[in-house]
């Protein structure tokens, strides 16, 4: 097999960020393969398939397509090359139909008139000849997050992409969009076309690359046949020892109910109904996790039950006592801790320093304040308390934090939250954007408080993360808790399945159904 | 009272319909035909922004400095007439080309220098405001008012065959070039917004400037372009200010009418066809507030008559807002009547938790 992409000696430097992030990488691509990036957040994948699709200049090192040294400076010459990218946020226009999306900036045109009638022809012919068939007349905004992939890949097919670069193309979909897009993902790859995928999830590395390329800190730290690596192998190549996939955890010992949220109607945004009669109870001792595709509903439930979000309706009760309308600090005063889904903006505040940040949520009180004067010794011991229980590296008493990473940033949120053995914490997205061994961390921390008596809610939209840390699993989807399943009797599938809609009901009514779609 | 809607919503649209066409008809024949003929006169500055708000914010870029070039644009006009003996079209070319520049000039310190957007608007309208008063009063040596025998306003235009026709023909025919141009422009906005490969380029970079990006459209480039059209058309509107109706530069003569074609445009969706009937109604406001003020046997107060035009401008801003409410509510009780439906089958609402 001929190479399709060979990258050289790639160095790239973001002095504003003094990150290198990517540290003389070499590549080596065949023409018709699958290949997947792995890393972890950091690693340098994103970077280096930015630098590959023109979006970032390198400092050093060249790229060759088709074996001639190439010169890609603007996404425009990566196109011209043949080399296409579908990113994680899509980049479509909402009100614009699928065809409308796919031929923009080459429209069909007679003298700068758009010839609609052949627009939505050659869609159709282009969908068609792929077998990922569209209605080129819906527009974007009706359209489900699983169907705009599909647009996404077509429009730079259209464009003739013989490398389809996708970056963390499954974040978004359910566990059956992703059966199925991997399907394509097969599919394309056998029409001669190259795919390299960008990935954290080992699991679909295995189902689908043939090779795969493992980053650590900017370097390529090995590219193996898929097939001769195992899961386990690839995640202690990512981080460069050994880690424990699996949390141990000891079966749950639920206690007296902490947390009680009764038939709650949230509004999200544009005053539509967010939550949709929603009712949960939590116990002491127990975590419970709250599955679903992003966008559900979880962040409104979570925001409500925090009190960032008025309640139209129904009842929260909290230790016996309604709070349906308490305030934030009410709520925390009596023993509620949330870890928010945004470290960035809701955790933390960037443009302050450490002390500040980890104070925030108890300043009023003794002993960080006497007859409303800040005591900063208290402060600087509580500030240097976390910093040491939770090993928060390149840290320090009264300095800016904007510049530690994210793993560091989310554990001074945990150790603030922690603080005062909260009886309840919310946790929501608590691993998002982290390394597996910042991952690891968390979870753990989770688990202990946990054991500590303490009831958790955790949010998490990635199954692996509900599965392995729960006791109790419920499944939101449009805005309602659709199951909630024993630990025991939740599968992948099973939840997959809720996740995309159907009921408990449906699922046992149609076991035949089940047993098909169980993955072979 | 989203109950009432939805339950005789069929009714209520067919009163509606039935209204409005009562409303129509009187406006139509119940109305002075001379109020209605400076109803259409008077709207066209407001046909002009509301297109000049459009190209702009079709294009992503929220352009509140429509007045300051409305002004602009009335004040070259007669600056060029001003004892030159010009053809006073060449004055309409002289604000359309000057509200151009401003465009450009506003565009190039939005995205270049990348001035906050409200901050630059308030400069310019500012800027304007004053910088013509100035420039009146020291090259001119006009106070409050420039008029001069010279400065000719543009002539009537009857148009062959139409005048013929009765009733329309005297609705129509009889007006100026830059009403009848204002009318062209409004189907030509349409046709590039929705027609044309720039058009839809423009719509592009006005959605999601990221996935105009991500397929090579140039966006600064589209939306200086956008800028300076919406740059022109405002600045044509306030030509029709000053030599389309009085032969004359007053100070501030616009009056707020930049800012409520903006309003214009927000009421009719962005879309070019319904901003030109919503702008022909703030004509007939402003119409009907001068022809009030002609009947003094009447005896309405004559602040509220000047106050009209005001008036409707607050009363359609009002409506804007209710109607992004009713359609929040409408989207909510639309949810929730779906998933009514499968409560109902569930019976009581899911319990989750709990070991029972």
């Amino acid at each position: 097999m001929t190479s399709a992409v060979e990258i050289q000696h790639i160095r790239k430097f973001f002095s504003s960020s003094q990150v290198l992030a990517c540290d003389d990488v070499s590549l080596d691509v065949k023409k018709g393969e699958v290949h997947a990036i792995v890393g972890e957040n950091g690693a340098g994948k994103t970077t280096l398939m930015s630098i590959l699709y023109g979006l970032v200049t390198p400092d050093e090192g060249q790229i060759l397509i088709d074996g001639k040294p190439v010169r890609i400076s603007h996404p425009n010459d990566a196109i011209f090359h043949g080399i296409g990218m579908v990113h994680q946020h899509f980049k479509l226009v909402p009100s614009f139909t699928i065809a409308e999306n796919i031929m923009l900036g080459i429209e069909p045109n007679r003298a700068g008139f758009i010839d609609s009638a052949t627009e939505a022809e050659k869609v159709k012919q282009l969908a068609e000849s792929f077998g990922l068939p569209v209605d080129p007349h819906l527009r974007i905004r009706d359209i489900s997050v699983g169907l705009q992939q599909r647009v996404e890949i077509l429009k730079i097919l259209q464009r003739n992409a013989q490398v389809l670069i996708l970056d963390e193309p499954t974040a978004v979909l359910t566990p059956q969009e992703v059966r199925e897009f991997l399907t394509v993902v097969r599919s394309l790859a056998q029409t001669g076309r190259t795919i390299l995928f960008i990935t954290h999830k080992l699991a679909e590395v295995k189902a689908i690359a043939d090779r795969v390329t493992i980053m650590r800190r900017g370097r390529n730290v090995g590219t193996h046949d898929a097939k001769d690596l195992t899961i386990r192998e690839m995640a202690n190549l990512m981080v460069g020892r050994v880690v424990s996939l699996q949390v141990d955890k000891s079966p749950a010992k639920p206690g007296e109910v902490i947390l009680q949220a009764e038939r709650l109607l949230v509004a999200g945004a544009g005053g539509i109904p967010a939550v949709f009669d929603a009712s949960l109870e939590l116990r002491a001792g127990e975590i419970l996790g709250i599955a679903g595709v992003s966008g559900n509903g979880q962040t409104e439930l979570v925001e409500a039950l925090v009190g960032m979000r008025p309640v139209d309706e129904g009842q929260i009760t909290f230790l016996g006592e309604d709070i349906t309308s308490a305030t934030v600090r009410e709520r925390r005063l009596s023993g509620l801790a949330h870890v928010p889904e945004d470290r960035m903006t809701t955790g933390l505040n960037l443009t302050t320093n450490l002390d500040e940040n980890v104070v925030v949520t108890n300043y009023q009180n003794e002993p960080y304040s006497r007859r409303g004067i800040f005591q900063f010794a208290a402060i600087r011991r509580l500030a240097q308390e976390i910093v040491d229980r939770f090993a928060v590296k390149s840290a320090r008493v009264g300095e800016d934090i904007k510049t530690l990473s994210g793993g560091n940033l989310q554990k001074i949120v945990l150790g603030r939250e922690l603080k005062g053995d909260p009886k309840l914490i919310i946790a929501n997205q608590p691993t998002r954007g982290l390394d597996v061994g910042s991952i690891e961390f968390v979870h753990k921390t989770l688990v202990e408080e946990r054991d500590k008596g303490s009831a958790v809610l955790l949010v998490s939209v990635e199954l692996d993360e509900i599965l392995a840390l729960s006791d109790r699993i419920a499944v939101m989807f449009a805005g309602r808790i659709v199951a909630v399943l024993d630990r025991s009797e939740a599968t992948e599938e099973k939840l997959g399945l809720l996740m995309a809609g159907s009921t408990l009901e449906s699922l046992e009514h149609d076991e035949a159904a089940a047993e098909k779609a169980t993955p072979v | 009272m989203i109950d009432i809607l939805q339950k005789y919503q069929r009714i209520l649209r067919i009163l509606l319909l039935v209204g409005g066409i009562a409303v129509v008809l009187f406006i139509l024949f119940g109305l002075p035909i001379t109020l209605l003929q400076s109803s259409i006169r008077l709207a066209t500055p407001y046909v002009l922004g509301a297109l000049a708000a459009i190209v702009a914010s079709r294009a992503g870029v929220l352009n509140l400095a429509i007045e300051g070039m409305m002004l602009l644009g009335a004040f070259i006009a007669v600056a060029v007439l001003y004892q030159t003996g010009f053809d006073p079209l060449v004055g309409v070319l002289a604000a359309t080309l000057a509200g151009g520049l401003l465009g450009i000039v506003f565009a190039v310190l939005y995205l270049r220098i990348k001035i906050n957007l409200i901050i630059l608007a308030l400069a310019v309208n500012l800027f304007i405001s004053n910088a013509t008063v100035y420039f009146m009063r020291t090259q001119f040596g006009a106070f409050g008012t420039l008029a001069d025998p010279s400065i000719q306003g543009l002539p009537r235009i009857d148009l062959p065959l139409i005048s013929q026709i009765p009733y329309i023909g005297s609705l129509i025919s009889g007006h100026n070039a830059v009403v009848y141009f204002s009318w062209i422009m409004v189907a030509v906005v349409w046709v590039i917004l929705f027609r044309t490969q720039f058009g839809r380029h423009l719509r592009a970079v006005g959605e999601n400037k990221a996935a105009a990006e991500s397929v090579g459209i140039n966006i600064t480039r589209v939306q200086i372009f956008a800028l300076t059209v919406s740059g022109m058309l405002a600045g044509m509107a306030g030509s029709f200010l000053s030599i389309g109706v009085l032969s004359q530069f007053v100070e501030n003569m616009t009056a707020g009418r930049g800012w409520t074609a903006i309003t214009v445009a927000l009421f009719a969706f962005e879309q070019p066809i319904p901003s030109f009937f919503t702008a022909l109604f703030f004509g007939l406001s402003e119409a009907m507030s001068f022809f009030l003020q002609s009947r003094p046997e009447l005896s309405l107060p004559p602040d509220l008559l000047l106050a009209l035009p005001q008036i409707a401008t607050i009363a359609a801003l009002v409506i804007v807002a209710l109607r992004i409410r009713a359609g929040e509510l409408l989207k909510r009780r639309a949810f929730a009547t779906e998933f009514g439906r499968e409560l109902a089958k569930l019976g009581k609402g899911q319990l989750v938790g709990g070991g029972d």
